[in-house]
Order: C-alpha cells, then sequence, then structure tokens
C-alpha cells in the first residue's frame, strides 16, 4: 500500500466559539495498530474524536484516511464510531434496527435482506446474536456497548473510534468489552480508544496519544512517557497502577 | 351508521380520515420526540392568523397557514436550542389566544364563526377542504415513507445521524412544516381548542400498543381514523357536536390501551 499511515491529522484546531478545544494537533498513525488516548477532562479528546468521525464540522486543518479527505472517508464509511455509553431514555427501537443504522449509507430506499443478513453478522462477532429482537434499553450496559460496536463494525470500516466506551461499566464488562475491541484489532482494524482505564488496554496498546489541547505525547508505550505524566495529568501516579496491570 | 348517507356525513367522514392519517404519522414523531406541547402551541400562536385574516378581511386559511408555519420553525428552533415546555412558552399560547380574540373582537365578527375556528365544524366541509386535506396528507405519507428512519435517527442518536451524513435540519424542518400544515386542516374539523388532541393521543395510544417504533407508524393512523369512524356515529346518534366525539373516542381508546397494559403486565 501507498500509504504507511491510515489515519493523518495534520494542523487541527476546533473553537467552540472563544474556546480553543485542539489546537495545531498533529499526529499520524499506522494501520492495523492499536491506540489508546489519554487526557484530562476537557482536554478536547471528545472534540478530535467527534471531528474525526463526522460530527462536527466547523475546524481547521486536514484530517485524512488513507489520502482520502473527510467528505469521501466518511462517504466509503472508512470509519466506525462507538459513542460514550447514554442513558437512552426508553426508545422503542430493536437491536437489529440500531445495527442496521451502521449501513444507512449503502441503502437506496430501504433496508434488504442482505443489510439484515449483515446486521446479524455483526451481531454474531459481538457475541450478541440472540439480542437481536429486544429493545435497546433492555440490555444492560454493557451488552450495549456491544452492541454498539456492531453498529460500527458492520460496514466494515478500516478504523475503529471509540471515545470512553466503557465508562460506567463493571470490571467484568470492561474486561470482556476491551478483548473484544482486541479480537478485532488482531483481524486487522485499526483501533482508536478514547479511555481513562488505560490499564486494561496498556498490554496491547500500540501507542498512547495524549490530547491536552495540544498534542503533548505521542509515546509507543506507557513505558515511554515521562514519568511525572501521568501524575500531572490526572494528579496522582498511575503509572504504578499500570505496571501493577501488566503482571 | 346512517349519518354516512349524506353527503356531508361522507364529506366530514372522508375529510376526517384523511386529516387523522397525516396528523397521527406525524404525531407518533411528535411522541417519539417527546414535544407533544408542539400540537397544542402551533395551534394557539395560529390564533393571531385567524384574528389577523377576520381583522383585515384576508383569506382566513392562507394567513393562519403562514402563522402556524412560521411559529412551528420559531417553536422547533427554540426545542433545537434547549428551551422546553416551559413557563415562556405557556405564556407565549396564552398572549397569542388573547391577541387573536382581540382582533376579531374589532374586526366585529359574528360569534359562530369565531366558534367555528375554536371548536370546528367536521359537518361543513366541502370537497375543495377535501382536496386540501389529500394534497397534505399524501405529502405527510410521502415525507413519512422517505424519511421515517432519518427523524427516527436523528431523535434516537443525533450525532451518529451526523455520521451519517443525514441532513439534520432539512430532515427536521420538513418535518414541523408539515405538522403546521396539518394542524392548520385539522383545525378546520376539530378546532383550536380540539385538533392537538388530534396529534398526540393517537399515538400516544400507539406508543403503548406497539413495540417498536415500526409498529407505531403503522397503528396510530388506524386508531386516529377508526376514532373519526366512530366519534362521527357516535356524534349523529346522540345529537353531540362532531369534533369533540372524535376526541372523546380517541380518548376512550387510549385509556383502553394504557389499562390493558397495566393490567398485562
Ligand atoms: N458543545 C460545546 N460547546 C462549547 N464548548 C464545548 C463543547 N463541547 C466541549 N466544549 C469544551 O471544549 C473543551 C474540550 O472538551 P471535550 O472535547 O469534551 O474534552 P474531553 O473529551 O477530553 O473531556 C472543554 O473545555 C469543553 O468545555
Ligand atoms: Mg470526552
Amino acid at each position: 500500500m501507498k500509504c504507511e499511515y491510515c489515519l493523518e491529522v495534520k494542523n487541527l484546531t476546533v473553537r467552540y466559539g472563544d474556546i480553543v478545544a485542539l489546537k495545531d494537533v498533529n499526529f499520524s498513525l499506522k494501520k492495523g495498530k492499536f491506540y489508546t488516548v489519554v487526557g484530562p477532562n476537557g482536554g478536547g479528546k471528545s472534540t478530535l474524536v467527534k471531528t474525526i468521525v463526522g460530527i462536527i464540522d466547523d475546524y481547521d486543518g486536514q484530517i485524512q484516511i488513507f489520502g482520502k479527505d473527510r467528505d469521501e472517508y466518511l462517504r466509503e464509511k472508512l470509519v466506525g464510531y462507538v459513542p460514550q455509553i447514554s442513558s437512552f431514555t426508553k426508545f422503542p427501537i430493536r437491536v437489529i434496527d440500531v445495527v442496521l443504522m451502521g449501513l444507512f449509507r449503502e441503502r437506496k430506499f430501504k433496508f434488504k435482506k442482505q443489510h439484515y443478513k449483515k446486521a446479524l453478522k455483526a451481531l454474531e462477532r459481538v457475541n450478541m446474536e440472540g439480542f437481536s429482537k429486544r429493545l435497546i434499553h433492555e440490555l444492560s450496559g454493557g451488552q450495549r456497548q456491544r452492541v454498539m460496536i456492531a453498529r460500527a463494525i458492520v460496514s466494515e470500516p478500516e478504523i475503529l473510534i471509540m471515545d470512553e466506551p466503557t465508562v460506567g461499566l463493571d470490571t467484568e464488562s470492561q474486561r470482556n468489552f476491551f478483548r473484544l475491541v482486541r479480537e478485532l484489532n488482531e483481524s486487522g482494524m485499526t483501533v482508536i480508544v478514547v479511555t481513562h482505564d488505560v490499564g486494561f488496554v496498556s498490554e496491547y496498546s500500540d501507542g498512547i496519544l495524549c490530547i491536552n489541547k495540544r498534542l503533548v505525547v505521542h509515546a509507543k508505550d506507557v513505558d515511554e512517557l515521562p514519568k511525572e505524566f501521568f501524575a500531572k495529568l490526572y494528579g496522582y501516579n498511575v503509572k504504578a497502577v499500570l505496571h501493577n496491570h501488566k503482571r | 351508521m346512517e349519518i354516512f348517507l349524506y353527503e356531508f356525513g361522507i364529506l366530514a367522514l372522508i375529510g376526517g380520515v384523511l386529516s387523522a392519517i397525516a396528523t397521527s404519522l406525524l404525531g407518533s414523531v411528535v411522541v417519539l420526540r417527546k414535544m407533544s406541547f408542539f400540537g397544542s402551541g402551533i395551534a394557539h400562536l395560529s390564533f393571531i392568523g385567524v384574528g389577523l385574516a377576520l381583522f383585515f378581511k384576508l383569506s382566513p386559511t392562507f394567513v393562519t397557514l403562514t402563522v402556524a408555519i412560521a411559529a412551528a420553525i420559531i417553536l422547533g428552533f427554540l426545542a433545537r436550542k434547549g428551551v422546553h415546555e416551559d413557563i415562556g412558552v405557556g405564556i407565549l399560547f396564552s398572549t397569542s389566544m388573547a391577541l387573536g380574540i382581540i382582533l376579531i373582537y374589532l374586526a366585529k365578527i359574528d360569534n359562530s364563526r369565531v366558534m367555528a375556528y375554536l371548536f370546528g365544524d367536521i359537518l361543513a366541509i366541502n370537497w375543495q377542504d377535501v382536496v386540501f386535506s389529500s394534497i397534505v396528507t399524501a405529502l405527510v405519507i410521502l415525507y413519512i415513507i422517505f424519511f421515517k428512519d432519518h427523524i427516527v435517527y436523528i431523535t434516537f442518536d443525533e450525532d451518529f445521524s451526523k455520521v451519517l451524513g443525514i441532513n439534520i435540519p432539512f430532515v427536521y424542518y420538513t418535518f414541523l412544516i408539515l405538522l403546521a400544515v396539518s394542524i392548520v386542516v385539522s383545525m378546520n374539523l376539530l378546532g383550536i381548542v380540539l385538533v392537538s388532541a388530534m396529534v398526540v393521543v393517537p399515538a400516544a395510544s400507539a406508543s403503548l400498543a406497539s413495540r417498536t417504533y415500526q409498529g407505531m407508524f403503522k397503528l396510530a393512523p388506524l386508531i386516529s381514523a377508526f376514532s373519526v369512524f366512530f366519534g362521527l356515529i357516535l356524534s349523529w346518534n346522540f345529537d353531540i357536536p362532531a369534533g369533540a366525539s372524535i376526541v372523546l373516542v380517541q380518548g376512550i381508546v387510549f385509556l383502553f390501551t394504557f389499562l390493558v397494559k397495566i393490567l398485562s403486565r
């Protein structure tokens, strides 16, 4: 392949009115790797993710996936997005219909048999095949996030981006969730996950981006991060915790 | 059933069912989006339109339509900015009613015409009204066929619908404009006081009775059309106002679905 990098972000600046959420952020990520994004609350992590996946339209700079500009890579469904767990108020939508949303760009007028087949396959990949007819709010948080992954990967994107996908899940569900993400990554999908639970992903993470308005560090490994880094970031030393997790 | 032997009965039935279909389909979206204050809001604000039209001797349908569409767009804009069913909107509603009433009083219109706007007169509709309703209902059905998933996605997960490239303002404001037009059409039949029932009540019954949003869109028009049919029969047999009878039937259906839902738990 011509491009060594699958995602390239150049001079990205995003403002909300007078607030500058991201300033001149630059980085390039390699295909098939597993990246973690960390940073303090309000540091602009969600802003970065939302700009990459097409939710925020107002930005300066350039974002490319395999050399394609944003409109094009969105049209070609090169990126799958998993949002933070939302406490969906009761909404009468079935799991299968939620997954079908991910195929919306593929359909002409309505969903056909082949779309339903794909959606069911995606549910199988996240071990939720038995739940297709359930309503989304009838599921537990962990199950719901699996459905969100199914919705993100049903269109077979190159990159899977997740914004704090496990906040509010219990430890067991978090572990299962990241195991699943790891499997997807091993099957070739590039993964970018915003998370504070660095402990869970430190064993597979190929690189860490630290965002605090600007890109602070782009490290290969937790070990590479400057010692005081996490302490400064979160007010306490997380690095020690990470090492305990690694075993 | 005797009522349907007369032309006015048939016209009332056709016009009523047409507007029942339009309002309940859009009403399903209203219920899903939890914006039920909209129906009554648009109706109340439109009353300024009635007042202006009568005062300046313009076509009431045209002026009311214009005011209703403007009201829908303004209320829709406020709702997207997070202003909801609050005191401010309530004050706006009653003030606009008052303004309408004053304009009508100053226009020195005889009371029966004013009553027709407040309470509607489904038995007085003519073929022209029916043609107008057909066009509006056809547009609403087309909208629902083409954009049902779009508006549902926007309601359920707005961020993700942006990821999907859905043109949110287009889908949302088209919905609001159709809602305003349907409300004005039904206002001629049921009047300002009862029209919001037509939007919300059948759709609310449908949301109780069906598990999925797809089911809602099928059930709501059935319930609403059924209510018009039985409401007209009820009104004829007991010699009571037609619009009120229709809304009464809708209310009974809602109560019934509600009880069945509670008891079946
Ligand atoms: N919709 C918004 N309007 C105005 N300011 C916002 C909005 N969303 C985020 N911000 C601000 O932008 C900054 C970055 O926020 P965010 O990207 O959510 O950070 P993070 O996800 O890292 O916690 C914060 O200062 C936040 O207050
Ligand atoms: Mg965030």
